[in-house]
């Protein structure tokens, strides 16, 4: 008896194991909505216009791959605009579920989809990237080409801005004619943007009046600066660092101030940039010998912390926080916190010439990226995507997105709404009882799952005011940014704005670097060349800074770089840059 | 024993020879049920264990998502002649060799504190010196590491605090390339070393009481009982287990690698892991990461054969 019941345990067992090895072997590889193998919107661009919505009636799932912002709590599933959208799907005559599955490494998770053909339907707020572009979606046809569908009649509002900002047009133009991934518009930053991102150093003005000093404008006083904040005395018998830098902001201040401008620079120069009209790369130029110069001063003289090369952009902040630091460099000044008398403290550091250097630029925020919404080839209802994404696109999608409904507007009863506080500030009830510190991390958290996708609202822009006509540091060119009167001056976002505008906006120009289509043997090439000379690079400059290997040799160093074959790099791009380089700068 | 059992009372007319055919099918038909219990881990190696084997030929071709393994043009040996000749090729291979083998080094530290552990009489503190040995083991890496920097701040960590206190000069060791490798590998040590010695403890315990007692009755000594006869002992097993160590000579996780990863020791953290999870994982290139693992794999079996040859003349003990 005991032996036959031992026998069907066993052999129920047995069965369970075995029933749940098979379930774990289902093909798990997604094929797209209709399960479909073959790409079948991908590939060539030379396509016939598809301009009329699609008779659906079935019900459909979309499945949607978006990135999150980091500390998001909330699952993407919840999130109220994708909620909405099955709603508004509804609203159009569709029976359309949102599948939405979410990730905080974009990146490995971009490669590992491209890698296995595993792609959702839309991926969304990824950057894609141009390498990619031309490798998935010209090559292996596995990104949707938008090309047909971005047209007034499907994409009516997308092509409103694409009108409206021409040039937009070109960049997400792959050299077959297609269009593999869809811009994010955040035109208001276009009228806010008079500065860039690589001047973000800032000063204490108690601790320079301490110390009997101005805001430095030259090199020498800018480390005596540095040197006189080692010796304050603080209050809380805490030991001084004079500098502290987040986010290798500290090291783009000096890159700006040495001349390089396009984009932002690596902590080591070791990308492409611009100076004197001349791609080039800023750790193969005599620039860098300032530079490590510079870096070499400031760390064997202490005026940076020991563990600077390790210390981690939170424990940066809490010394920024807790004022400890003299100078500061991030982004923001969100580290230093809402009192007004700590963020009312700190000044914008004056543009400096460093080294050799005459002249001084700063690559103003773009106001597109060029491809934070791409689809699969294989999706089965390619024009309820466009449908879908072109509402983003529009000023009511857009608000929707970013804000959620106006309070007593929500259609689906899930949240409170957003109102006007008393300032005309956006706000809404879990903001206003402490539950989120502001808008952007309800939005977050509440309401959408990622900033950079489709249109960015006018009036996140901080200052909605009138228009002041600047002129471009490089070209020469007029363009119009937010009289910055309209910024408030009494909140920490108002406050680091204002000083940044009021520094920098001479420096400012729209030369930048826009990524290039290279085709995959060049792909290759760069890939596998960048990352052996970046890493070069990064490990022989920190060796430069803390005194591991004497400068004097610098001049070896960039032979050895040659020896890596940078100067077949440098070239290589110099040839697909050529054009736009030409049309900032002529021929040379 | 159990085959006397089950062939009691039957008279054979011929001999069973084990290993022929009509063996297996008597053994089947006998112990089916625990065959049947085995088939689900036998699937399952099939499928996630050899079934992906076929995944190798991404080595040789340039893999093309869209026309998959069947239909990727070949390449030949193009990817791993491109891994040759990568200018830090030989350099990764140092990097990689000086932690694993100082790693291995630490190999007998768990044999060792088995020995102690195994000697201990106070049965309660035995299971506690044991529990907390274990526990490291279930951090995560990236606790393990934040804890390590923790205690070897420059400012605050207890480690340079005493050195301090002391009178020596504070030390910043995650910026010291050459405190890289002793950093990941004693790390590595306190979070596994009670979780190694589960092995040995259990293999300890199954040595006969009586050779002890007779070994203490001549007047053997606890440190000569413990060479003489508990090592002897569990020799097998520690064999085992280091020929199985050095199949993995050349495998080295990335994700503590990164996290304990700063410019100032770059020159020692480029191992081949970290470099494959960059170009594979993070750079899409399937193919030469799949080569550079085939690389791995390879130099990984062939110290494998080499040291259970080695093994096997030397103690008579392999694994196959």
């Amino acid at each position: 008896m005991k032996k036959k019941r031992n026998k069907v345990i066993a052999l129920l067992l047995a069965a369970i194991m075995l029933i749940g090895c098979l379930a774990g072997c289902g093909d798990d590889g997604e094929k797209g909505s209709d399960g479909s193998d073959a790409g079948e919107n991908g590939g060539s661009a030379a396509v016939q216009q598809i301009t009329d919505k699609p008779e659906i009636n079935e019900p459909v799932t979309l499945k949607i791959l978006t990135q999150r912002h980091a500390g998001s709590t909330t699952d993407a599933d919840d999130l109220w605009f994708f909620k909405y959208l099955e709603y508004w799907f509804a609203q159009q005559g569709y029976d359309v579920t949102i599948d939405v599955q979410q990730t905080n490494e974009a990146s490995t998770e971009k490669s590992l989809l491209l890698g296995t053909d595993t792609l959702s339907d839309v991926v969304w707020g990824i950057g894609l990237g141009k390498t990619n572009a031309a490798l998935y979606g010209m090559e292996e046809g596995m990104l949707l080409n938008w090309a047909p569908y971005v047209n007034e009649s499907l994409m009516p509002n997308l092509c409103h801005w694409l009108k409206e900002y021409p040039d937009v047009t070109p960049d997400i133009t792959a050299p077959d004619g297609g269009i593999y991934a869809l811009p994010y518009f955040a035109p208001s930053q276009y009228a806010s943007g008079c500065y860039g991102t690589s001047e973000r150093l800032y000063y204490r003005q108690s601790w320079l009046d301490a110390c009997g000093v101005k805001n430095p404008t030259t090199q020498e006083e800018f480390i005596n600066t540095l040197r006189a904040f080692k010796n304050m005395k603080l209050a809380n018998g805490a030991t001084p660092i004079p500098v502290v830098s987040a986010g290798s902001f500290l090291e783009k201040y000096l890159w700006t101030g040495l001349g390089f401008y396009g984009t932002e620079p690596n902590k080591y120069g070791s990308n492409l940039m611009i100076k004197d009209g001349e791609l080039v790369i800023p750790a193969y130029t005599e620039s860098y010998r300032d530079f490590i110069k510079i870096m070499n001063t400031l760390y064997s003289e202490g005026l940076l912390a020991r563990d600077y090369f390790s210390m981690s952009d939170t424990t940066a902040g809490g010394l920024m926080r807790d004022g400890s630091c003299g100078a500061l460099a991030w982004w923001t000044l969100e580290y230093v916190g809402e009192d007004p008398k700590a963020f009312g403290d700190i000044v914008c550091a004056n543009p400096i010439l460093f080294g050799d250097n005459k002249e001084i630029h700063v690559s103003r925020l773009n106001y597109f990226t060029a491809d934070t919404l791409w689809a699969s080839s294989k999706t089965k209802y390619p024009e309820l995507v466009a449908m879908m994404l072109d509402f983003i696109y529009s000023e009511e999608g857009a608000m929707l997105y970013r804000y959620g409904p106006k309070q007593g507007e929500d259609p689906l009863g899930l949240v409170d709404g957003w109102y006007y506080d008393e300032d005309g500030n956006i706000t809404t009830k879990m903001v206003e009882d402490g539950t989120y510190a502001s808008m952007a991390a309800y939005g977050r958290d509440r309401i959408f799952p990622f900033d950079n996708a489709g249109l960015r609202p006018a009036v996140v822009s901080s200052g909605t005011g009138e228009m002041k006509e600047f002129t471009d540091s490089v070209t020469g060119e007029k363009y119009y940014c937010i009289d910055n009167i309209k910024l408030d001056d009494n909140t920490n976002d108002g406050h680091w704005r204002l000083i940044t505008i009021e520094k920098w906006s001479d420096y400012a120009t729209s030369v930048r670097l826009n990524g290039v289509y290279l085709d995959s043997d060049d792909a290759t090439y760069v890939s596998d060349i960048i990352t052996t000379i970046q890493n070069y690079i990064t490990k022989e400059s920190a060796k430069f800074i803390t005194g591991q290997r004497d400068i004097s040799t610098i001049d070896q160093f960039w032979e050895e770089l040659e020896n890596l074959g940078i100067q077949d790099y440098l070239d290589l791009m110099k040839e697909s840059y050529s054009d736009y380089m030409k049309s900032v700068f002529g021929e040379k | 024993m159990r085959n006397d059992k089950t062939t009691k009372g039957k008279t054979a007319s011929a001999p069973i020879v084990p290993g022929s055919r009509g063996y297996v099918r008597k053994r089947l038909r006998e112990s089916w049920q625990w065959y049947l219990l085995l088939l689900p881990a036998l699937i399952y190696i099939l499928i996630f264990n050899y079934g992906p084997m076929y995944g190798i030929l991404m080595a040789f071709q340039n893999y093309r998502p869209s026309k998959g393994i069947a239909g990727s043009p070949w390449v030949g040996f193009d990817n791993f002649i491109r891994f040759f000749k990568y200018p830090y090729f030989w350099k990764m291979i140092r990097n990689t060799l000086s932690i694993t083998l100082l790693s291995l080094a630490t190999f007998p530290c768990a044999i060792i504190f088995a020995l102690f552990l195994n000697e201990l009489t106070h049965v309660k503190f035995k299971k506690v010196a044991q529990m907390v040995s274990y526990m490291p083991h279930f951090l995560s890496e990236v606790v393990v590491v934040s804890l390590v920097m923790l205690m070897l701040d420059l400012s605050n960590g207890p480690v340079n605090n005493l050195i301090a206190a002391l009178g020596g000069e504070r030390t910043y060791f995650m910026g010291e390339p050459s405190a890289f490798a002793p950093i990941y590998v004693f790390s590595g040590l306190w979070q596994n070393l009670g979780w190694g010695t589960i092995l040995y403890i259990s293999a300890l315990s199954s040595v006969p009481s009586e050779q002890i007692e007779a070994a203490k009755i001549d007047g053997a000594s606890r440190f000569q009982v413990m060479w003489h006869i508990n090592i002897p002992a569990i020799l097998p097993t520690i064999m085992i287990t280091l020929l199985m160590r050095m199949g993995r000579i050349m495998s080295l996780g990335y994700t503590k690698i990164l996290l304990m990863d700063n410019d100032l020791v770059a020159d020692v953290s480029n191992v081949i892991s970290t470099y494959t999870y960059k170009v594979g994982i993070l750079g899409g290139q399937y193919s030469y990461s799949t080569a550079i693992g085939l690389f791995n794999n390879i130099i990984n079996i062939i110290l494998l054969l080499s040291f259970n040859r080695l093994s096997k003349k030397l103690t008579d003990i392999s694994l196959f």
